[in-house]
C-alpha cells in the first residue's frame, strides 16, 4: 500500500466523523487530480467510504488499520486505558442493566 | 505551487468524480477554468462540464446494443436490409465507425443476411437489387439539417415501400421531437446545453458569459469562422464527445472545449481534439 493511501487511512481512523478530501489537501498538498485516483484505489479495496463530500472508512478499512497498525504506547496514562474497562461499546439509548455484585454495599 | 481555496478544491474533487476523463486531462481543465475566471464565469464552465456525455467504450457499448434491440424489434427480414452510414462522399467519417461497429454487435447477435453500406449514395443501387428496408446511421444528430437533406434526397430518388430507420448513437432531444413524421431511433438525447437548462435571468447571463469565453478563440482560421460555430454548428450547444473510444468530437460541441487555436493564433490546450479538414 502506498504512503498516502496509508495516511488517509490513519487520518481517517484518527476522526470521529469523516473528513472532507479538503483536508488531505490542507495538511498533505495533495492536489485535487491525487485524492481522486487514492479515493478511487481505496473505494475499489472497499476500505473508505465516500457520502456527501466526506470520506469515512468502512468496517473492513477499520479493521485493516487496526490488524495492520503497531501502535506506540503513549508517555500519558489517561490515554492507555486498561485492559479490565475495555468491553464492548453500547449503542445510544440501549438498556443497561448494572451489575449489582460489582456495587459495594 | 497552485494554492486551492476550499470550495474551489472541493468542487474540482466532485467534478473529477463525475468526470473521471478529466483527471487526465487537467491541465488543459485548468487552463480552461483559467480562462473563465477572467470572466467570472467559473460556474458555467463547471456545469457544463457535470453534464458532459464522454463516451467511454463500455457506455459506447451500451449504446450498440441498444441499438442492435431496437433493429431486432423493427426489422422483420435483414435480408432485404441496408444499414447504410449517412457518409456523403470518399471521406472517412464518425457515421461508418459507428456502422462498422454496430455490424460487429448484431454478429455478436447473430444477426446477418443484411448489406452494411459505407457510403449513403450507394444506398439507391442496393435497393434496386431488393434490399428495400433501408436503416442509415450517423453519429450524432444537431440541427437536423444533414438528416432532412438526406432524407429529401432519397425520397426524391427512390419509390419508398417502408418508411426508412435514422439511427443516431446521440443527438439532441429538441431536434428528434421536431422530426416525429420519421422513424428516428436514438437511444442517447440530451438536451442544449445552455438555452434548455437555464432560465431568465441565468439563461441571458451564462449565453454572455459563453460569448466572453468564445473571444478567446481564434475568429478565423484558414477559411473556418469561428462564427460559423458559435454555440456549436448549428448553435446545438452540444456536450458530448466519442474521444473515449477514438472517436471525433462533433462540430456541433461548443468550439470552448475543442477550437485548436486561441485568440492570438497561438495553439490551445483544449480539452478535446477535433479533427477536420481545414483546421
Amino acid at each position: 500500500m502506498k504512503y498516502n493511501q496509508k495516511k488517509i487511512l490513519l487520518d481517517l481512523f484518527e476522526s470521529v466523523n469523516g473528513l472532507q478530501p479538503y483536508t488531505f489537501y490542507s495538511r498533505y498538498k495533495l492536489k485535487p487530480e491525487i485524492i481522486v485516483e487514492l479515493i478511487d484505489s481505496l473505494e475499489d479495496k472497499k476500505l473508505i467510504e465516500i457520502k456527501n463530500n466526506t470520506l469515512m472508512l468502512s468496517e473492513e478499512g477499520r479493521n485493516y488499520v487496526k490488524t495492520k497498525t503497531v501502535w506506540k504506547k503513549s508517555n500519558n496514562k489517561f490515554e492507555n486505558i486498561p485492559i479490565d474497562f475495555i468491553q464492548e461499546k453500547l449503542s445510544l439509548n440501549s438498556f443497561y442493566v448494572p451489575n449489582l455484585s460489582y456495587i459495594s454495599d | 505551487m497552485k494554492n486551492y481555496k476550499r470550495d474551489d478544491y472541493n468542487q474540482l474533487v466532485s467534478l473529477y468524480f463525475k468526470q473521471r476523463w478529466l483527471v487526465n486531462k487537467k491541465d488543459e481543465l485548468y487552463n480552461l477554468i483559467d480562462i473563465s475566471k477572467t470572466h467570472t464565469c467559473t460556474e458555467l464552465v463547471h456545469s457544463l462540464l457535470e453534464r458532459f456525455n464522454y463516451i467511454d467504450n463500455n457506455y459506447y457499448q451500451f449504446l450498440l446494443e441498444e441499438i442492435a434491440e431496437y433493429l431486432e424489434d423493427n426489422i422483420d427480414d435483414f435480408s432485404k436490409t441496408q444499414i447504410v452510414a449517412l457518409a456523403y462522399d470518399a471521406n472517412t467519417d464518425s457515421s461508418q465507425k459507428i456502422l462498422y461497429d454496430l455490424s460487429n454487435t448484431l454478429a455478436f447477435k447473430k444477426i446477418k443476411g443484411f448489406e452494411s453500406i459505407n457510403q449513403f449514395g450507394k444506398a439507391v443501387s442496393y435497393y434496386k437489387k431488393g434490399y428495400t428496408n433501408l436503416v442509415f446511421i450517423d453519429e450524432f444528430i444537431g440541427s437536423g439539417r444533414t438528416l432532412k437533406g438526406r432524407n429529401d434526397w432519397i425520397t426524391k430518388n427512390l419509390e419508398l415501400e417502408n418508411q426508412p430507420h435514422y439511427i443516431f448513437l446521440a443527438g439532441l432531444k429538441s431536434t428528434i421531437t421536431s422530426l416525429n413524421e420519421l422513424n428516428i431511433f436514438c437511444p442517447l438525447q440530451m438536451n442544449k446545453g445552455i438555452t434548455e437548462y437555464y432560465e431568465e435571468d441565468d439563461l441571458s447571463n451564462n449565453l454572455q458569459n459563453m460569448l466572453n469565453l468564445e473571444s478567446h478563440l481564434c475568429p478565423v482560421i484558414n477559411d473556418k469562422n469561428l462564427e460559423d460555430y458559435s454555440f456549436g454548428y448549428g448553435k446545438a450547444e452540444a456536450l458530448y464527445s466519442l474521444e473515449g473510444c477514438r472517436g471525433n468530437t462533433p462540430n456541433n460541441v461548443f468550439p470552448i472545449f475543442w477550437w485548436p487555436k486561441d485568440n492570438e493564433n497561438r495553439d490551445r490546450l483544449k480539452l478535446l481534439t477535433r479533427r477536420e479538414n481545414g483546421f
